[in-house]
């Protein structure tokens, strides 16, 4: 039952941050809405149209993978905002930390386990929910198709969310500022996005970016929308778990420092 | 017996911050642990809690080790840090029941307990407002609620009044005066004497983390019995002229606060005019001297050298 108390509430506290959310949902979706305002004009333009004829230029500069522009983007755009609400998440432990409030809750009788898994399932329930949010936005608004099988999208969703939540985790234990680490995470974030593939895909990155979180849950979603079963994503699902298994394995060494709380 | 400590020692890295501190607290009383700022006292209040590991020593809580049965033992305690530790984000209401809920009470018990709090801190009436819309004071009493919605047998006080206007402060200390009517063991610190001297039964007074002075208010008072204190009120006192009336015969200390010189001596008549000599040389104006009854500051200054807040 504490378990459920302190993940509830860290994900109430969380989720209270209502500017933070609303930028998380809103900007992919910005984001994904300007991409297919873009192809669609291009497209139109391609047809000969004449309202839309020099509105703009599609430059191929890209190696694109997997087929549909909009899929590959969305994907992509999703893989960043886990990553991006995870380091919130990620910040919100150093806060407790500034804050003195953990502290306190270092003093109550519950182990220092059972205190971290409860903050960390109330971080990954919050990620897990606006992961959704915006999967099933991008759905009904703009029709991307995540495959044929929801179960198989709630499975990488639950590894992606593993692994963020261990990499923020991961990196709130080495930083004790709050401004610090999220200036940290945010390099992090981007970094990866970049290594991935996530901002320009080519040849070059293609050997770096099996280092980053981002691709193999990039690609796990791709390999869904192009029609592919549970089989095609299961080496991805095996490296997500390896990769957020040692960061959270590394992470709970930091954390078993006795001055947790500082 | 309510906490024993035997031969504690902390060390953080060479810096010895507690050095071999045994000390036994009675159930019911109240506590005082008195000493400077980085004398040791948050270090000691952080082992008996658990929060720290000592390098060497024991500390038993009503019988449990703290190191071998830490759950049950902060089951019994209650921390009132000396930092705010409250959500500012969420009422004080939820801050009050989150950290009872910790506690592992629930239903209509959490509600009737934070309820009870919440009335003993006198915040009942703004239980639903966030803390950030709160004054200083009541968020010292919010701090204060969240410590103690569990009920429990031993409350440890960490510098509780620091930063908060007296009447506040008052409150504070008179909620102290009746947790402990009601049974409870506090544990209280403070570098403010006169709080520590208005509501502590004993008093242990910490220095460089040894437990220099231990003992009921009046005994260690009663230690300073043949020695007198010689304040002397004056401007334009210099550090060089309190150096110099160190030096003195028949003065066993001497500290300076703001434009009061407070002198320990056997006899105060024998030096007064060797004081007021060096006063005159150094071109301090007297505008009072009076001799006035040891207080735990004097006991303080007595076995350190220095003033609590020097």
């Amino acid at each position: 039952m504490v378990l459920i108390r302190l993940a509830v509430k860290n994900a109430k506290a969380i989720l209270s941050n209502y500017l933070i959310i609303a930028f998380i949902i809103l900007m992919p979706i910005m984001q994904l809405y300007m991409i297919k305002l873009i192809t669609d004009n291009a497209a139109a333009a391609a047809a000969g149209m004449d309202a839309y004829q020099g509105f703009v230029d599609i430059v191929l500069t890209s190696k694109v993978n997997y087929g549909n522009l909009m899929e590959v983007y969305s994907s992509g755009i999703l893989v960043q905002f886990i990553l991006l609400t995870g380091m919130i998440a990620g910040s919100m432990m150093i806060t407790e930390r500034e804050q003195k409030t953990m502290l306190r809750l270092c003093s109550v009788p519950i182990s220092k386990l059972k205190l971290l898994s409860g903050m960390l399932l109330g971080h990954s329930a919050v990620l897990f929910i606006i992961t959704s949010v915006i999967i099933l936005i991008t759905r009904v608004a703009f029709d991307v198709s995540w495959g044929s099988s929801w179960i198989n999208v709630l499975l990488v969703t639950v590894f992606a969310v593993f692994s963020a939540a261990a990499m923020a985790f991961l990196i709130s234990g080495l930083f004790r500022s709050s401004k610090v680490a999220g200036g940290v995470m945010s390099m992090v974030v981007i970094g990866m996005t970049f290594m991935s593939g996530g901002i320009i895909q080519s040849d070059s990155l293609d050997v770096v970016s099996n280092f980053t979180i981002n691709k193999w849950i990039s690609e796990a979603y791709l390999s869904l929308m192009q029609g592919n079963g549970l089989e095609s994503i299961a080496v991805n699902l095996l490296v997500l778990a390896a990769i957020g298994g040692t960061m959270m394995l590394i992470a709970s060494m930091i954390y078993r420092r006795e001055n947790l709380y500082e | 017996m309510a906490i024993k400590l035997t031969n504690v020692v902390k060390r953080y890295d060479t810096k010895l911050a507690v050095d071999n501190i045994s000390l036994d607290i009675e159930e019911g009383e109240i506590f005082g642990l008195l000493g400077p700022n980085g004398a040791g006292k948050s270090t000691t209040i952080k082992m008996i809690m658990g929060l720290l590991k000592a390098n060497s020593g024991e500390i038993k809580i009503k019988g449990l080790d703290v190191k071998a049965d830490s759950i049950a033992a902060r089951r019994l305690m209650g921390l009132v840090p000396q930092d705010l530790a409250i959500y500012e984000n969420i009422s004080a209401r939820e801050n009050v029941t989150f950290f009872g809920s910790l506690y592992g009470l629930k239903g209509s018990n959490l509600k009737k307990q934070v309820d009870e709090a919440l009335e003993f801190t006198g915040l009942i009436d703004r239980q639903k407002d966030k803390p950030k819309k709160y004054s200083g004071g009541m968020k010292r009493r919010l701090n204060i609620a969240c410590a103690i919605v569990h009920k429990p047998e031993i409350i440890i006080m960490d510098e509780p009044t620091v930063g908060i206007d007296p009447q506040s402060r008052n409150h504070i200390l008179e909620s102290v005066r009746e947790l402990n009517r009601c049974g409870t063991t506090v544990i209280y610190t403070s570098h403010y004497m006169e709080e520590v001297e208005a509501i502590c039964d004993r008093v242990g007074i910490v220095d460089h983390g040894k437990l220099i002075a231990l003992g009921k208010k009046e005994e260690l008072k009663k230690q300073l019995n043949k020695e007198e204190r010689l304040v002397i009120e004056a401007l334009d006192i210099r550090y060089n002229t309190i150096e110099q009336i160190k030096k003195l015969q028949g003065v066993a200390n001497a500290s300076v606060n703001e434009n009061s010189i407070e002198i320990i001596t056997k006899d105060a008549q024998l030096i007064l005019q060797d004081v007021l000599f060096v006063l005159s040389k150094e071109n301090a104006v007297v505008r009072s001297i009076s001799l006035q009854q040891p207080d735990l500051e004097s006991v303080f200054l007595s076995l350190t050298g220095r003033k609590l807040r020097d």
